[in-house]
Formats: structure tokens, sequence, C-alpha cells
């Protein structure tokens, strides 16, 4: 589903912030990518769903060679691939409702689709009785959810997190991190950027360890813990 | 091709675009208003200019006399020179005997003072009719030094004098109004180009969900549209209503005056200009779009 090969991204104040990745991510796998602060972790993802293109390198998706694609065939890519923000971005002047459909309108869903996905998919994380409320109404844990919502309501094949539990106390990430398993388990292909070890540790899937921008370890049935490598 | 529902939300968006941006988007609107204002009324006054054009084509003729014992081919050498004339509208070759004739009518019962002449004193005479220009004296003496033309006449100075200063309006309108279109070209492009800064937190997001940049750009577009159409709008209402006032009163004065009045050319000029709107509109927002979104 994702391969990378020989990637590398330099930024241009010359950061090196990865660093000959190689990498394979089957269909349907949930993988932890791990590592502190500037380890590379958000840059990989936005590789990923090509906010950024490699420096040199290559990576393919879904067996096509991304940083080929042509503007206009980079929306399309970005439909099949959802998008779970550290900071949300969700529109602060519409309703929870509205931020999960905004990602149907931009497909042009249908209307009635429109109506009965984004109730869906709220509803799938709780949401339901609050989808009427603004996201300044909502905790952390809401907006965390309604942005879950939004990558999700288009049946996206990869979904990528970005820190999903950065902003929640323990009891709510993990709350998350079964939604997200209940998403896996449905086929989708998950990758969740934390270093959050205790949730890490205590779901025991793959995770990928990254330091300096280099993939360090890649353990099966992973763990991790701050002071490791 | 975009679904109409996506076009009803655009339409919404810009909508909800247009009263967030508030008071620039009125500046906008009144700069297009403004602009196409006085775009209209130069083209009033352009329809009128070219009315008294019409009329005064009366006065666009220039008369050749010739020597008599002008050879045919002569003639036909002056004649081929004039076919070959843009200005040229038409012209008339009349001979010593008919120009004779048409005296004897004039004349009616004087003309019996022409009876005793012994030989026809008049010329062979060639009318050229010419589209209005403000060349008639050049034409006139660049012809006039034919050999065979032994004096000529024309209308009167003043007609070329008329001619000149609606060239010289033609000329200056068409500055003004290429710099007022330019002018709010730049406003309306600045208008959506705040709205674009506002919205750049939205737009990031749509990009991220993949949305392609014609949905992007759809609600700018439209809010470009309706800025456009709302000063054309405007401006339509108040030339159409100033018009109507001034006509009254220049006529009331000046009843022999004839002024652009029929409704089908006032409504082909009004809808130049609702169109020249929706036109500033599109290419202003395009226009700042370009730089937003690549």
């Amino acid at each position: 589903m994702i391969q990378m090969f020989q990637v590398s991204k330099v930024y241009s104040n010359q950061n090196k912030a990865l660093d000959q990745i190689n990498l394979h991510i089957d269909k349907g796998e949930f993988v932890f990518l791990v590592g502190p602060s500037g380890a590379g972790k958000t840059t990989l993802m936005r590789l990923i769903f090509r906010d950024e293109v490699p420096s040199s390198g290559s990576i393919l998706i879904d067996g096509r060679n991304i940083e080929r694609l042509s503007a206009g065939a980079i929306p399309y890519l970005r439909r099949s691939i959802g998008v779970v923000f550290q900071d949300f971005k969700l529109l602060q002047d519409k309703s929870a409702w509205e931020n999960v459909a905004f990602a149907l309108r931009v497909v042009e869903a249908p209307a009635h689709e429109i109506e009965i996905r984004t109730n869906q998919a709220l509803d799938m994380m709780g949401l339901g009785h609050k989808k009427h409320h603004l996201p300044s109404e909502l905790s952390g844990g809401e907006q965390q959810r309604v942005c879950i919502a939004r990558a999700l309501v288009n049946d996206p094949a990869i979904l990528l997190t970005d820190e999903p539990t950065g902003n929640l106390d323990p009891e709510l990430g993990y709350e998350i991190m079964k939604v997200l398993l209940d998403i896996n388990s449905r086929g989708t292909t998950v990758l969740v950027a934390t270093h959050d070890a205790t949730l890490v540790n205590r779901l025991q899937r793959r995770v990928l360890h990254l330091r300096n921008g280099k993939i360090v370890k890649d353990s099966l049935r992973g763990t991790y813990h701050h002071d490791e490598i | 091709m975009m679904k109409f529902n996506t076009l009803v939300y655009h339409f919404r968006q810009s909508l909800n675009g247009f009263k967030r941006s508030g008071i620039m988007a009125m500046a906008t609107i009144s700069t297009v208003a403004a602009s196409l204002m006085i775009l209209g009324a130069f083209l009033l006054f352009h329809g009128n200019l070219n009315l008294l054009l019409h009329n005064l084509q009366g006065q666009l003729k220039v008369n050749f006399y010739l020597r008599d014992g002008a050879s045919e081919r002569e003639i036909s050498e002056f004649i081929q020179g004039l076919k070959q004339e843009t200005v040229v509208r038409d012209f008339e070759i009349i001979s010593k005997a008919d120009a004779l004739d048409l005296l004897r009518k004039d004349l009616g019962e004087d003309s019996v003072l022409l009876d005793n002449l012994s030989r026809n004193p008049l010329p062979n005479t060639i009318t050229v009719t010419l589209h209005p220009t403000e060349e008639i004296r050049t034409f006139r003496e660049k012809y006039s030094a034919n050999p065979m033309i032994e004096s000529s006449s024309s209308g009167k100075d003043w007609v070329e004098q008329i001619l000149n200063l609606i060239h010289l309006a033609k000329v200056s309108g068409t500055f003004i109004v290429v710099f007022l279109g330019l002018a709010s070209l730049f406003i309306i492009s600045n208008t959506i180009r705040l709205t674009v800064f506002a919205r750049r937190h939205e737009i990031e997001i749509m990009r991220l969900v993949g949305a392609t940049n014609w949905f992007i750009r759809s609600p700018f577009l439209m809010e470009g549209v309706l800025q456009g159409i709302a000063g054309a709008l405007i401006a339509t209402l108040f030339l159409a209503f100033g018009y109507g006032l001034l006509q009254d009163r220049l006529l009331l004065f000046f009843p022999e005056l004839k002024l652009l009045s029929s409704q089908a050319d006032l409504i082909q000029l009004y809808l130049k200009l609702f169109f020249l709107g929706i036109a500033l509109g599109l290419l202003g927002s395009l226009l700042s779009l370009r730089k937003f979104l690549v």
C-alpha cells in the first residue's frame, strides 16, 4: 500500500528531516510511527499525502509513483487518504457537522449522501448529539473526534493520524485508539505518529522507530520506551 | 463538470464571502460602478457623435471641376485613383450638358438668361462623397494637384473642425476607459486577494481533503462576478436615469437636436456594460487567485 525507496527530505534551511528511508506497509496494516520530536514523523506523513515532495527517492501509494503526479491528479490521491492533524485543522466558523460534510462537498457527493454519511461518521465517533456545535464549543477530545470523522467520511484506503492523543488525557487517548483499531479492522491501513509510549505498549502493533530522519527499528509486535536507542 | 448542488453550495459560500468582506466589497462595487458609469457615459457620447456624423454626411462632399479638353484616359485614371481610396464613399460624374440642365432647372423662369450663351461655360464635374474623416482638406488638395483639375470646392471648414473634435474625443475617451478598466480590475483583484487571505485556513483544509483547484477557486470567482454584476447594475440604473434627464433638458433648449434615443440602441449599450462588469469581476478574481493557488 505504502512503499518508500531511498527517500530523503531536506528542507530549504538544509535541515535533513528524512534520510534514506526504505519502507513497506501492506494494505490493512496498523502501524505506529514513534520517535522524539523532530525525528521526522510528521514529514514522513506529509510525504505520503503529497503535502511535501521528497528531495530524492520515490514513494509509491497503491503502486502509483506519487512524486510524478500532475497537479490535477493530486486532489484525487488525497481523497484516498484520510488525515487527522495534530492541530485538528477544523473550520472554526462551521459546526461539527459542516466540518465533516466539508470533506464530502469537496468530492462533490450528492446532497442526500452527504447527509447520511456525515451523520454516520459523527455517530460512529459518538458525537451525534453535538453535531451542531462549533469547534470552540467542543472539548479537545471531541474536536479530535470531529477531525477523525472528517478523515473517515470519504472511506479512505489509508488513514494517517499525527499525534491523535497528544492533547488528550490517557483514558480519552485510549478511546480514540480503540476507534482507530476499529477502523483498521474494516480494512483501512492506519498509520499513527505518536510518542505516547503507554498506548504503543498497550496495543502491541507494528512499531517503526524514527530517529534523526532514519528508521532505526521496525518491530512487528513492538514496544516503545522513550530512553531506548 | 461541476454538479448542481456543488454550484449552489459555492454560490452560498460566495454570498457569505461577500458579506464578510463588507466594506471592501462595497469599495469594489462602487469602483466598478463608477468605471462602468464613465464608460457608459462615454459610449452614449460616442453614439451621439456617430449620429451627428451621420447627419453631417451631406457636408462631406468635394467637387472637382475639370479643365475643358481633359482626355477620356485622364478621367478614367482619376477615377481609378478614387476607387482605391478608402475614404471615398461614392462619386458621380456630371457632364457639362447635365450641369447646364441642372442650372437651368435651378434658375426656373430666369433660365432664359442662359439662352444667349454661345457656348456652355460650365465645367465637367466629379462629385465625391466621403466617409466621415478629418482629412477632407488633405484629400481635396491631393486630387486638386492633378493637372486636368481646374479647381475644386468642398463643404464648410467647420465640418472639418467638428470632425477633428470628434476624433480627439474618441482618442481621449478610449484612454480614459482603458485606464478606468485597469483600475477596477486592480481593485477587484485586491478585494478578492483579501478574501482569499482571510480564508487561507479554509483553503488549506480544502486542499488537504482533496479539493481540486477549480473547486477552491469557484466561490471566489463567483464573488468577483457578483461584485461585477452589482457594479454594473448600479451603473446602468444611474446612467439610464441620468441620460433620460439630460435628454429632456437638452431637447427643451435645442428642440431640433437629434439624440440617440432608440430603445434598442440603449438596451444594447446597457447590456454591453453589464457583460463588461461580469468580465471585470471574473478577470479581477482570476488575477488574484493565480498568485495564491498554484
